[in-house]
């Protein structure tokens, strides 16, 4: 009698914890109106006592979105209407370095996180910002004593650091590159400066989190982190929303600056609420001899264009990716990497996968590019996609630009379903079909998950949680 | 007075991000087109007529190449077939006459039948210009056709080749396309696998120089069960050559339980080429297999270090691997005397 196969069974990610949502009314948050306008710019720099010159910067970035169309390449953002969108919202509240002087809801909310307990345990320093304004920031006393500076962004403005803050502001990710880093430069708010001197190695990580409390509005936040040469830094950025049924909008920017020999690794755990539109972008300079790692898991939004990029400026410097994107109902995911190599004997190597589920989207889409000049230079990539059911899609798009004889560069990707191959082989070494058949799927998550720090793996392994029963297809 | 018409060429099927310049390519042509010549030869059981050929049917050229022909309306040439090992064979000569050629080819098999069909691009005379040639499938039952076309015009000279089509149950088409030389090649196929169990096999042998430019796109949607699809392209760019590859496997509904894999094999020979290549899979089915692979750049070590060690110079390696990448390919075409005649060919422009 033939046994009717059962399909593969991966549960939904369970959000609860992140759904809790937190009252804003006018006694406690401050916000400006729905909408873009020069006024609004205008407010919100006023708001943040912005210099001159990063006010005008704001303005200029306004025009350039205005005139900028949408992307037609991508996931539809037909959903997202900028008119609907309120760009601040800040609590009425001073950041601290304590959690005791952040207001009991806000802080309430970053305990369910988890995020003070993983800053006693494991961290180095904690930046925690919630809708446009970080409300806690802090640095472990041993690390800034190595000269390491964590701080918030608007700080460093002000502050010291105010010329290199200007010198580096939006040069990587210019607001000419694409019209929502216009509308990043338009409207930014909160993040972290992070920079690490020459030979300091800052041996457990610093973290950003990202809480996006309020309905309807968008998060902008900057994060600049520039590791001086021979110096180590691992960044860990979390962020999650409560779901509504209005759009959010997260548009921030990361930049970072790869110093000679020095190794940036910078991991994310994305998990967005799936009412957001997450248009995100992060973009590292490595330097000679330099090491940029991506660590990358994707679990949140309604849609995402999400790809991490290198630019490997100097001989010798290498990137990283490793990423794995879920997508379950009501999900658009497009998400990958850029890598361009511009100077001799660079490397990179990028291992993507991704799972779809229950209607989820996903989108695989890179770009490895040698210059002329990056002779002697390597690239591989490899991408597994999975798929879960047949109201699911899953598409790859990599391409790759060479433009030199000296160069090696090898792509492979795969889409399907788990092996009944593997699964035997398994079988025969004494595996029930159905363990055998959970430790393949737990593996095809794991290459993410044993890059990251022990707490954040069981985060991310609580994201997905899989129940398996009998076999796919 | 020349009227002169720009399209869009060679639409990847998704569109990835415009900075990297691949998504289509932009060409200039004359709208005045003369009918190509063709000189053809075929065997008894194939007879040819204009009647059967689909003008509405886009092929890998895309929607604006089709309007052109269908604008210029063609007499086609459909060369039908019931018989076992038919063969037709059209040379082309594309430097006829001053104008723009522009040919539309239909290639019927009823059910079961089998064919071999080559069509060879030549340009007698060293002169510039360009020619639009359409080439239509349509594969009943369990039919077989192995479908060869060779690109050999001058250096002077542009084909654009747009191959449409559909492959029917348990039917199989072998598309062999080998890129000798030409100043400019666009090729465009797309073939839709919607019969149970049909199947493509694509192979296509190139080498691009001087300043050449190859463009192709190749986009198979798979709507039927079981259906399996091969692309594999084998090629060497030399001195300031420049090629693009758009490869999409479209699975879509329906087409439980088939397979598709595109494998590129780029040998880069000099520092002034370009090499742009785009393998997309797009995936709507579960219970499918799905895969690619390119390795792109210069011999490896181990390979060069094993060959030299054996007396060749470096440039010889070269020379050798280069010349494999295209006889790999040509060495598949059924018909001896084809085989024989290009090998034959390669071997003359070598010297």
């Amino acid at each position: 009698m033939s046994q009717e196969k059962e399909k593969t069974y991966v549960e939904d990610i369970n959000r609860t914890m992140y759904d809790y949502k937190d009252e804003e009314n006018d006694e406690n948050f401050y916000k400006v109106d729905a909408g873009l306008t020069p006024d609004i710019v205008d407010q919100i720099s006023k708001e943040k006592n912005d210099p001159e010159w990063m006010h005008e910067f704001r303005l200029r970035s306004l025009e350039i979105f205005n005139k900028m169309k949408m992307p037609d390449w991508g996931p539809s953002i037909s959903g997202l209407d900028m008119n609907n969108i309120v760009t601040y919202v800040r609590p009425k509240t001073k950041m601290s370095a304590k959690w005791s002087e952040v207001p009991d809801d806000i802080k309430n909310t970053f305990e369910r996180l988890g995020i003070p307990q993983a800053e006693r345990e494991s961290l180095a320093g904690v930046g925690a910002q919630y809708d446009s304004e970080l409300v806690y920031h802090n640095i472990k006393k041993e690390v800034a004593e190595q000269g390491v500076i964590y701080t918030d962004i608007e700080s460093a403005l002000h502050g010291p650091y105010g010329d290199m803050i200007r010198t580096h502001f939006m040069k990587l990710v210019p607001p000419t590159d694409h019209k929502f880093a216009a509308l990043h430069g338009a409207v930014w708010s909160g993040g972290s400066f992070v920079y690490v001197p020459p030979h300091v190695s800052v041996e457990i990580p610093l973290q950003s989190y990202f809480r996006l409390n309020a309905p309807g509005a968008g998060q902008f936040e900057h994060t600049l982190i520039i590791v001086d040469h021979d110096a180590y830094l691992h960044f860990i950025e979390g962020c999650s929303a409560p779901k509504y049924n209005i759009a959010n909008l997260h548009a921030g920017c990361v930049e970072l600056f790869v110093g000679d020999n020095a190794k940036l690794r910078y991991s994310t755990i994305e998990n967005w609420s799936k009412n957001m539109y997450n248009l995100n972008t992060k973009r590292a300079i490595v330097s000679k001899g330099g090491t940029m790692e991506w660590v990358t898991g994707s679990f949140g939004s309604h849609t995402s264009y999400l790809y991490p990029m290198a630019i490997l400026n100097g001989e010798g410097a290498h990137m990283e990716y490793t990423g794995i994107t879920f997508a379950g109902a009501g999900q658009d995911l497009d998400t990958g990497v850029k890598v361009v190599h511009n100077a001799p004997h660079t490397t990179s190597v990028i291992n993507a996968k991704s799972i779809s589920k229950s209607g989820g989207k996903n989108t695989y889409r890179s770009g490895v590019v040698i210059k002329p000049q990056a002779k002697g230079s390597k690239s591989s990539a490899n991408c597994e996609s999975l798929m879960l059911d047949s109201e699911s899609t899953s598409d790859t798009i990599p391409t790759m630009d060479v433009r030199t004889n000296d160069a090696d560069v090898g792509h492979e990707a795969k889409i399907g379903r788990i092996s009944d191959e593997a699964v035997f082989y398994l079988m025969s070494r004494g595996m029930s079909e159905e363990n055998a058949r959970a430790l393949i799927v737990s593996g095809f998550a794991d290459n993410v998950s044993k890059e990251l720090p022990l707490e954040y793996a069981v985060e991310m392994n609580n994201l997905i949680r899989l129940e398996m029963v009998g076999s796919i297809g | 007075m020349s009227n002169e018409i720009a399209l869009t060429l060679n639409q990847i099927h998704r569109k990835t991000w415009y900075w990297l310049r691949l998504n289509d390519i932009k060409l200039t042509v004359d709208t005045d087109l003369s009918p190509a010549v063709f000189k053809p030869e075929m065997s008894d059981k194939v007879t040819l007529s204009p009647d059967g050929f689909d003008i509405e049917t886009v092929g890998g050229c895309g929607p604006q190449f089709n309007d052109l022909l269908k604008e210029a309306a063609l007499t086609p040439s459909v060369f039908t077939t019931s018989g076992q090992s038919q063969r037709v064979r059209l040379t082309y000569d594309l430097t006829t006459n001053e104008k723009t050629q522009a040919g539309q080819v239909g290639l019927v098999l009823a059910e079961n039948a089998e064919m071999t069909a080559v069509m060879d691009y030549v340009t007698p005379q060293e002169k510039e210009g360009t020619a639009l040639i359409q080439t239509q499938v349509d594969l009943k039952a369990g039919s077989h056709l192995t479908l060869v076309q060779i690109h050999r015009e001058n250096d002077q000279f542009r084909v654009i080749n747009d191959v449409k089509g559909q492959v029917g149950d348990r039917a199989l088409l072998t598309l062999i396309q080998v890129v000798i030389s030409g100043k400019q090649n666009i090729i465009g196929v797309q073939v839709e696998l919607a019969g149970y169990k049909s199947r493509l096999d694509i192979k296509n042998g190139y080498q691009v120089l001087g300043d050449h430019l190859l463009d192709m796109n190749y986009y198979i949607p798979q709507t039927g069960r079981r259906t399996n699809s091969n692309i594999v392209l084998n090629g060497v760019l030399r001195d300031k050559a420049v090629k693009n590859f758009r490869g999409t496997i479209d699975f879509l509904k329906g087409s439980s339980a088939s397979k598709g894999a595109e494998r590129e094999n780029v040998l880069l020979i000099d520092d002034g080429v370009v090499n742009k290549s785009l393998p997309v899979i797009l995936c709507h089915e579960e219970d499918v297999e799905g895969a690619h692979g390119a390795s792109i750049g210069k011999i490896d070590n181990a390979t060069l270090f094993y060959l030299e060690s054996r007396g060749l110079s470096e440039q010889e390696v070269y020379e050798m691997l280069a010349k494999s990448h295209l006889l790999s390919v040509i060495s598949q075409i059924p018909d001896p005397a084809v085989k024989g005649e290009i090998k034959d060919y390669i071997e003359r422009t070598e010297e």
